[in-house]
């Protein structure tokens, strides 16, 4: 059924023995021409930005581990992409241990502050949502740099001034602004209120008071500064002048968020969500993921819905209807059930109830999309019981490895940036401010993710491990707010079922769909007769080109290939033996 | 040939073209092959009809535009189909009596000539035919023109022109 042996490995551009400073300044220079190079070796990272590549391939090749790759690849991430994540922001993470064959889950997303009231949101009677998603009532309790922190502490070999030292070195040295990143500067910066709160971020994303263009260096001193603080001292974000600084700049726009919150962030360590899945163990993200759950249920529903996928050929129509229907299954059930919550808990594992997964697989029908109520019916059956994102793959030599997601939430979140350089994430947004209010991705939320204080959000991120007996053979993970969830399972279908290597596998034309608003979106790129054929079979199709990066690792005998999207900067994977 | 023969034909070449076109398939297509399956989707005036290959074995299925409830139903993209459509077969039927009248040498006394009546939705249907193209679902968007425009096009020049010709005829 999976195709063993991708054309991956016989389509790989090796990279022999290259320094530290060689890999970086390869992989950096293939990025920047977008040339389409695919590394392989004992290792393989695969990120949003060439240099953010090229800082993990570095570690790796100083004999890092996975998890420190993912670390430094993530702070590097937070400074030449901060549209996407940061250290004001959070995250998941997956880490497989190759000594012990195990595998944990680390769960360092932003939690709602202790003094925060869902009546904040309302005004004159009516929800706001705009306070969910700028200015300080968005900003959740960061967990980033807990979460890295921990990652080293657990699976690290090199130091935390090593793994600090090179975001520290590009924010203070600067370097050229992405495409990516002008790209969002122009969407953001004409939405931005002219008021004080939000004139450091005009100031980072302007250049004379215009949009950053690509190319102009990008200087972030005091976030060097921060980064400087932080590679001494790994608390200096929940204590001190630095959490002063943050807590004073969430407060002046209207934020709740106190030290006190920032003292108390604990990294919660969870089972990971497990799945088999034609013959492989997947290890994903569980509550407050929904990404996780989402990807098994709709896995599970395609490969019970009578239908070979891998001869219908990827991205054919009938191939694409299937993957649509399953996930309106999946999407139905997380607005209605899923968030942070024992009940949302419970909902999560009635989801992949076999027999419920074996009935919604029936009910696919393989001609016409069904109407909007019949999606994620039976409902699952819950046994009450008391009580803007960036992904990193990494594989290392040992082959250990990490699948880590970590974000701002929106572009540039709250849109509130501290002295201190911190862009501050609005992860409030991804709760639902009111039952079935829906967030800036149109996803609508039912009661288990009401915002409340000491909440996590509900998350779309899904960072996946795809493990063979004791050896991972796959990661994937993505950025993109729901987006995720269908773009990293379309990834993993391309990978394991149409047997495509992972650079044509991230690059393919992808489709979405999250059951409410009943469209299907689809990328420019898919072909007009398929967008034509989709519409027979029912689906409202829209086009747009809203960006979704996935990074994904396929391994096999002869080794880690990596590819990185080319949608966000048109990184490349780097490698390092 | 006498003129009222050559008027006929004209008509009856026109009425053909148009009933071609109002049957077509074929005013929007489109194919694409590659990674194991190809796709082709042929778009008429009420209908989508898309076939798909995979592995030598093809499949097709032709669908409405009243079974598209979300796509296409209540937009007016879909009534300016049904109204060329229709437009087609009114100028159709209209060249086909209008040359049987040339053939028959009958001359019908109506309040407005027979040729005028027949011209007008030869001529009404070029603009109906320039919207469909111009302003498909966005589904259907970047299908080219296929032989339905054609026939389309060709047919209500014709009619018109031989509707005109029979006008002209019998102004003398």
């Amino acid at each position: 059924m999976i195709a063993t042996r991708s054309a991956a490995e016989r389509t790989t551009t090796r990279v022999a023995h290259p320094s530290p400073h060689a890999a970086a300044s390869l992989a950096f220079a293939v990025g920047l021409v977008g040339a389409a190079a695919t590394a392989r070796a004992q290792g393989a990272v695969a990120a949003d930005d060439p240099r953010a590549t090229a800082v993990g391939a570095a570690v790796l090749a100083d004999g890092g581990t996975a998890a420190d790759a993912a670390v430094a690849t993530a702070l590097a991430l937070g400074v030449v992409n901060p549209a996407s994540s940061g250290i004001g922001g959070g995250g998941f993470a997956i880490v497989y241990d190759a000594a012990t064959g195990q595998t944990y889950a680390f769960d360092f997303r932003e939690v709602a502050p202790a003094a925060l009231d869902p009546g904040d949101f309302v005004v004159d009677g009516a929800v706001d949502p705009m306070r969910a998603r700028r200015g300080g009532l968005a900003v959740g309790v960061p967990g980033e740099v807990a979460g890295l922190t921990l990652l080293t502490e657990r699976f690290g070999r090199l130091s935390w001034r090593r793994l600090v030292a090179p975001a520290m070195r590009l924010a203070r040295e600067g370097s050229p602004t992405s495409a990516f990143m002008s790209q969002a500067a122009a969407r953001v910066v004409p939405t931005l209120p002219d008021e004080p709160a939000f004139a450091p971020l005009r100031a980072l994303l302007t250049v004379d008071g215009a949009p950053r263009p690509v190319g102009a260096p990008l200087v972030r001193p005091a976030l060097a500064a921060t980064l400087g603080a932080l590679s001494r001292d790994r608390r200096a974000l929940a204590t001190g002048p630095i959490a002063d600084d943050l807590v004073a700049t969430a407060a002046a726009a209207g934020g709740v968020i106190t030290t006190a919150d920032l003292a108390a962030y604990q990294v919660a360590e969870r089972a990971p969500l497990d799945g088999r899945w034609r013959g492989h163990r997947l290890a994903t993200m569980p509550i407050p993921s929904s990404g996780g759950v989402v990807l098994l249920e709709a896995l599970a529903i395609i490969d019970g819905a009578g239908v070979d996928l891998a001869t219908l050929g990827a991205s054919s129509p009938a191939a694409l209807h299937v993957i649509v229907e399953a996930l309106k299954h999946g999407f139905a059930d997380r607005a209605r059930a899923l968030g942070d919550t024992d009940a949302g808990r419970a909902a999560a594992r009635a989801m992949l109830a076999p027999a419920r997964l074996a009935a919604l697989a029936r009910a696919v029908d393989r001609d016409r999309t069904l109407p909007s109520a019949r999606y994620g019916e039976p409902a699952p059956v819950v046994t009450p019981r008391p009580g803007g994102t960036s992904h990193v793959c990494v594989v290392d030599r040992d082959g250990n490895a990490v699948a880590l997601t970590t974000t701002v939430n929106g572009y540039y979140g709250a849109k509130l940036v501290t002295p201190t350089g911190l862009v501050l994430n609005n992860q409030i947004d991804d709760f639902a401010v009111a039952v079935d209010a829906s967030n800036m991705y149109g996803l609508r939320q039912g009661a288990e993710n009401l915002v409340g204080p000491g909440k996590r959000p509900l998350s779309s991120m899904t960072p996946v491990l795809v493990i063979d007996g004791d050896r991972v053979v796959g990661c994937v993970g993505g950025s993109g707010g729901p987006r995720i969830i269908s773009n990293t399972l379309q990834v993993l279908l391309d990978l394991f079922v149409f047997g495509l290597d992972p650079a044509t596998a991230v690059a393919a034309p992808r489709i979405h769909h999250q059951w409410q608003p009943d469209v299907l979106v689809v990328e420019p790129e898919l072909p007009a007769a398929t967008r034509a054929a989709l519409a027979a079979r029912g689906h409202q199709v829209e086009v747009a080109d809203d960006i979704t990066a996935v990074q994904a690792i396929r391994v096999g005998p002869a080794g880690a290939v990596g590819a990185s999207d080319p949608r966000k900067n048109g990184a490349r994977a780097a490698a390092a033996r | 040939m006498s003129p009222r023969w050559i008027t006929a034909a004209w008509c009856g070449l026109a009425a053909a073209l148009l009933i071609a076109a109002a049957l077509s398939s074929r005013w929007l297509v489109a194919d694409v092959a590659g990674l194991g399956a190809s796709v082709s989707a042929r778009i008429g005036l009420t209908s989508v009809k898309v076939c798909a290959s995979t592995l030598g074995d093809a499949q097709c299925q032709e669908v409405a535009w009243s079974q598209l409830p979300g796509q296409v139903e209540g937009s007016g993209w879909m009534w300016i189909g049904r109204a060329t459509f229709a437009l087609c077969l009114i100028a159709a039927l209209g060249l086909i009596a209008l040359g049987g009248m040339a053939v028959a040498e009958l001359e019908v006394q109506l309040p407005i000539p027979a040729p005028r009546l027949v011209l007008w939705p030869c001529l009404a249907l070029l603009p109906f035919i320039g919207a469909y193209y111009l302003f498909p679902p966005r589904a259907f968007s970047e299908l080219a023109a296929g032989r339905g425009f054609a026939f389309g096009v060709v047919g209500g020049l014709l009619g018109a022109f031989a509707a005109w010709r029979q006008l002209k005829d019998d102004w003398r």
